[in-house]
Formats: C-alpha cells, sequence, structure tokens
C-alpha cells in the first residue's frame, strides 16, 4: 500500500482521538461506584457527595470539559467556575481537580475507589454511567 | 516497495494522538481550524520523511522485519510507559497540598458626611480575606477563613472569620462545629466577605457586620445543623443552629467566641425551597432568638433583651438577572427594665440585570423601621454609634466584569436616618474586587 495513503488513514482514525470538538462524552467511574444518569448533574455541582456509603471523587477532564459542560451541565466554564466558587465559600467543599485528558482520568477513575469523571472515549475497567 | 515499519508507524501515530489530544481553549470554528492546519503539517512531513526513508533503504540493506511476536512484545512494553506515565502524572498531582481562595477589594468612597455609619471618605483599602477547604477524611471536612481589614481608625485588625469542623454524615445533613455564618436569610451566608462575588460594594446596612452597623448576628459560635432534602414541590434547603448567644458592647455585638458570659444560648433556623416548577427562584422562611445582655464601658450590666426575630426570603438568579429580597419583623421584650415587648421590621430588595456583555446595573431599596422604645435597637446608638437608628437607604450602581475572577463597581447612596437626627447622607464609592 502507498505509505501516504497508509499514513493518512492512520491520521484520520488518530483524528478522532483527539479533542471531542463536538464528539461524545462518556461518564465513567470506578466499580465501587453505583450511580444513576440522574445524579451526574448533582455530583459535578457538589449536591451529591456520596453514593450509598461510598465517597464520590468527581474530576473534570481538560480536553472534554467543554463538550461535558454544554452537554450535561448546560453552563458555560465561568458560570461552572462561579458554582463552585459559591459551594467552596458557604459549603467548604473543594472543586474536581482538572486532569490533563482522557488517559489521566480513565488511569484515575480505574484506580480510585469513588471516582468519576468524564472522558471522549472510555476504556477497560470502568464503568459508563452515561454515554452524551 | 517496503512497507513502512508497522512499530515507527505506531510511535508516529501516538506522537500524534498527544500533539491532537492537547487541551483545546479556542472555539469549536477556530479549533478545527487549527487541527486542520496541524493536519496538513503534518502530511507534508510525513511525506518528506517517507521519501528520506527510501533513500536510506536503498543505500543500505533493511534490517529484517521484527517478528511478531517481537512487534507484541515491543507495544506492551510502550502500553505499559504510556499506563506508568499516566499513573504517575496522576499521583504526583494527588498530593498538591489544600487550595487557598479568597477575595481582596480595594476602593474609594466620596460622602457627603462622615461618621461612624458610613465610614471616611478617601481611598480605602477593604478587605483582604482567604478560606482554606480542607478534606481530612471522606466524612469530615473543615472551613477556616482568615479576614485582613482596617477599621475606620486605621486600625489592622485580623478576624478569625469561620473555623468549621464539619462532619457529612450523608447528602442530606452536614454537622458543623465551630464559628459560622449565622444562616439567616440568603446574603449573609452566600457572599459575606467575598466581595467580587457579590455584585453591589456594599452589603444591605441592617445585615452589615456587627462592627459596621449590623442589627443582626453575622457570626455564631456554637453547632449548626445544614442539608437538603428532595421533596415533590423541589429541593428543601434548611439549616438548625445553637450557638453562645450576643452580648452588646458599646452599642456593637459581640458573638462571644470564647464563651458565652450570661449562661444563655441562642437559636436560629432557616428554610429555603428551590421550586422545581421555577428553577433560579428559592423563598424561605427565617426566624432567630437570643437573650442578649448589655454591658456599659465598665462592664456593668445595663440593659438584658430577649431578641427575637422572624421573617422571609426570596433569591431569583437567571443567566442576565439577580433579585435578592429579605424581610424581619422582630419581636423584642426587655428583660432589664420596662419597656415590655416592641416591634420593629427591616427589610432590603435588590434587583441586578445584565445590559451588555460585561455590563451589569444594580438598584437597592433597604428600609429600617427600628423602635425607639426597644432597648435592644436603643442601646446600639451611642455617642460615636447610631446603629440601632431607623433608616431608608436608596443604591444605585454598576458593575463591570473586567474577567470571571475580577469586577470594577461603582454605587451611588443616599440614606435618610431618622429617630434621633434626621440626616440624609449621600455617597459615592467606586470598588475594584478580585477572587483567587
Amino acid at each position: 500500500m502507498n505509505s501516504i495513503r497508509l499514513i493518512a488513514l492512520l491520521l484520520s482514525g488518530v483524528g478522532l482521538l483527539g479533542p471531542a470538538v463536538a464528539g461524545d462524552v462518556y461518564v465513567i467511574a470506578h466499580p465501587s461506584v453505583s450511580l444513576s444518569a440522574d445524579d451526574v448533574r448533582s455530583v459535578f455541582v457538589g449536591d451529591k457527595q456520596l453514593a450509598g456509603s461510598v465517597k464520590l471523587s468527581p474530576m473534570d477532564n481538560s480536553s472534554a470539559q467543554a463538550d461535558f459542560l454544554a452537554k450535561v451541565l448546560k453552563v458555560d466554564a465561568n458560570k461552572y467556575a462561579a458554582i463552585w466558587t459559591k459551594k467552596g465559600f458557604r459549603d467548604g467543599m473543594t472543586a474536581p481537580p482538572l486532569r490533563n485528558g482522557d488517559a489521566e482520568v480513565l488511569q484515575l477513575v480505574k484506580s480510585t475507589p469513588g471516582a468519576i469523571g468524564y472522558v471522549s472515549k472510555t476504556g477497560p475497567d470502568v464503568t459508563v454511567i452515561q454515554k452524551y | 516497495m517496503k512497507h513502512p515499519h508497522p512499530l515507527r508507524l505506531s510511535l508516529v501515530a501516538l506522537a500524534l494522538a498527544s500533539a491532537f489530544g492537547a487541551h483545546a481553549q479556542t472555539t469549536d470554528t477556530e479549533r478545527l481550524k487549527a487541527l486542520q492546519q496541524q493536519l496538513d503539517k503534518s502530511l507534508a512531513m510525513m511525506e518528506q520523511l517517507t521519501r528520506r526513508l527510501a533513500a536510506l533503504e536503498q543505500q543500505r540493506p533493511s534490517p529484517a522485519p521484527a517478528s511478531a511476536p517481537e512487534v507484541g512484545a515491543r507495544v506492551e512494553t510502550l502500553e505499559r510507559t504510556v499506563a506508568d506515565l499516566a499513573g504517575s502524572s496522576a499521583h504526583a498531582s494527588a498530593d498538591t497540598g489544600v487550595p487557598l481562595h479568597g477575595f481582596l477589594d480595594v476602593g474609594y468612597a466620596h460622602l457627603g458626611r462622615n461618621d461612624a455609619n458610613t465610614g471616611k471618605p478617601g481611598f480605602r483599602l477593604g478587605t483582604f480575606d482567604m478560606y482554606l477547604t480542607p478534606q481530612f477524611s471522606d466524612r469530615v471536612k473543615g472551613l477556616v477563613e482568615l479576614a485582613f481589614e482596617y477599621n475606620s481608625e486605621g486600625s489592622l485588625g485580623t478576624d478569625l472569620e469561620r473555623l468549621q469542623l464539619g462532619y457529612v454524615v450523608n447528602d442530606d445533613l452536614t454537622l458543623w462545629a465551630g464559628r459560622f455564618h449565622t444562616p439567616y436569610g440568603y446574603w449573609n451566608t452566600a457572599f459575606h466577605h467575598g466581595a467580587q462575588i457579590q455584585t453591589s460594594i456594599t452589603r444591605p446596612r441592617l445585615i452589615a457586620f456587627e462592627d459596621q452597623g449590623g442589627i443582626l448576628p453575622a457570626h455564631s459560635v456554637g453547632l449548626w445543623g445544614t442539608g437538603k432534602l428532595d421533596t415533590r414541590l423541589g429541593a428543601l434547603h434548611y439549616d438548625a443552629y445553637l450557638g453562645n448567644a450576643d452580648s452588646l458592647r458599646g452599642g456593637t455585638l459581640d458573638y462571644n467566641a470564647s464563651g458565652y458570659d450570661h449562661a444563655a444560648l441562642g437559636s436560629g433556623f432557616n428554610l429555603g425551597l428551590q421550586p422545581t416548577a421555577l428553577p433560579g427562584l428559592t423563598v424561605g422562611a427565617h426566624g432567630l432568638q437570643q437573650l442578649v445582655n448589655s454591658y456599659d464601658s465598665s462592664n456593668t450590666l445595663n440593659g438584658k433583651v430577649k431578641l427575637q426575630a422572624l421573617g422571609g426570603y426570596a433569591f431569583y438568579e437567571s443567566d442576565r438577572a439577580e433579585v435578592i429580597g429579605e424581610f424581619y419583623s422582630f419581636n423584642n421584650s426587655d428583660r432589664y427594665g420596662e419597656a415590655g415587648r416592641n416591634r420593629s421590621s427591616a427589610g432590603f430588595v435588590q434587583g441586578a440585570y445584565q445590559l451588555i456583555n460585561q455590563w451589569t446595573g444594580f438598584a437597592r431599596y433597604e428600609r429600617a423601621s427600628l423602635n425607639e422604645a426597644d432597648p435592644y435597637f436603643k442601646l446600639m446608638n451611642t455617642a460615636s454609634t447610631q446603629f440601632g437608628s431607623s433608616y431608608v437607604q436608596h443604591t444605585l450602581g454598576l458593575r463591570y466584569d473586567l474577567d470571571p475572577r475580577s469586577a470594577l463597581k461603582v454605587q451611588a447612596e443616599r440614606i435618610r436616618q431618622s429617630d434621633l437626627a434626621a440626616v440624609t447622607t449621600n455617597a459615592l464609592r467606586v470598588q475594584y474586587s478580585v477572587r483567587f
């Protein structure tokens, strides 16, 4: 096969791994977490801290945050930051840490009980709560 | 024609994947354009590399291609390395300590009159407020807030605004112990010393801080239970607290951080409903009661009043608008002299609307009708302070958000104070506030 065609084919496939400009968002969680899709918003605005006896550890994903905020929370980045500023100031809560991309989020969610995050492409050993 | 080495292609693909995986900060259109440009550059580079590779391979014999097991082993090693890198990055970022947040503001005030209620005119340093929210375990957390500010005499005061230790019982209940913002109305717990997050420059005077003319105890030391219940009508937020009763000293409320001085505890509640049918709206009721002792400058008891306040509030917020209203009805009874029971009322309503882009206009009306015979308010009026006087205030202002974390505000006020001396004061204030 022509090497240029092969590389172009690979690039078109690689493009799917890049930032989800308008792509899917998968909300994933550690297998210890039992949550419904309806709970996702509550978790990421600080209204839900526990799933049964498990302390939830939500995390943001820098490469998929724009899509997540638009599709799931339906707020922009400034409004999201304002929500957590008020939560922190009034209720002593800490905003979800911002992780650097799908690989880090997948690794952390897989290995941290209570972890919940979102990625543009899911992976093994995590529970998919909802696909948006 | 020889095919490109599979491992080399995988490595190039992975490198390109991480290049494309960089965080996108621009709009979708700009991101697409940037991606397209990157893709074009990468294709051109690939073409060059392929020609170069072909030329090199013609010059010398190529090594024998790796066998399938060798390729598999190399890919497995590569996957393990990537996973280790991701894991160590995650572990490193998990141990970053406790984030520090806060607010600070500076400003200028032009006042038509200089008194303890309005402060001095001129440039002024506002409050440097910082807070931490450490999480000690899955259920135990804390909130520590420290504020630095100059008083009207120019002395720098340090105030441990909040020192709370909390336990998360479940999603419906968190128990706190320590010093906290008294949970009445909406404003006191939502904004407090957060100058940047509140729309206007000043708080309504009736809920000002104790040392700035407030007639309500803005701080409490004791126990506080807070939570939220989901009902058919919507989310019901609740607060209930028990704390040291305040004392009046020099006309100012003292929340008695080191223990109550007259064996009395105060209590209060706040119930707020967020109707599902009306997103953005919260309507609520609140109340508090405590026995307040008053002491003169020689620490001699000169008054005792049972403070009882009941009222309601409403808060509405949308993308462009914000409305806050609070009302308090007082039914205080004299426990020292013969003033008996006295009724008073106070309230405010503030509306704000985003005019264009970062510009927000706001207006506020406040009114306090305080019974002159009520010793609670009478004892707040001293030679230097008139905190217990009835007043009406109109406020009009404009806010410009330079960015999501900083705001420039200008505010004009007209205050008409009645009772002892009918005085009207005008004020113009400017403030630059930030949060971090």
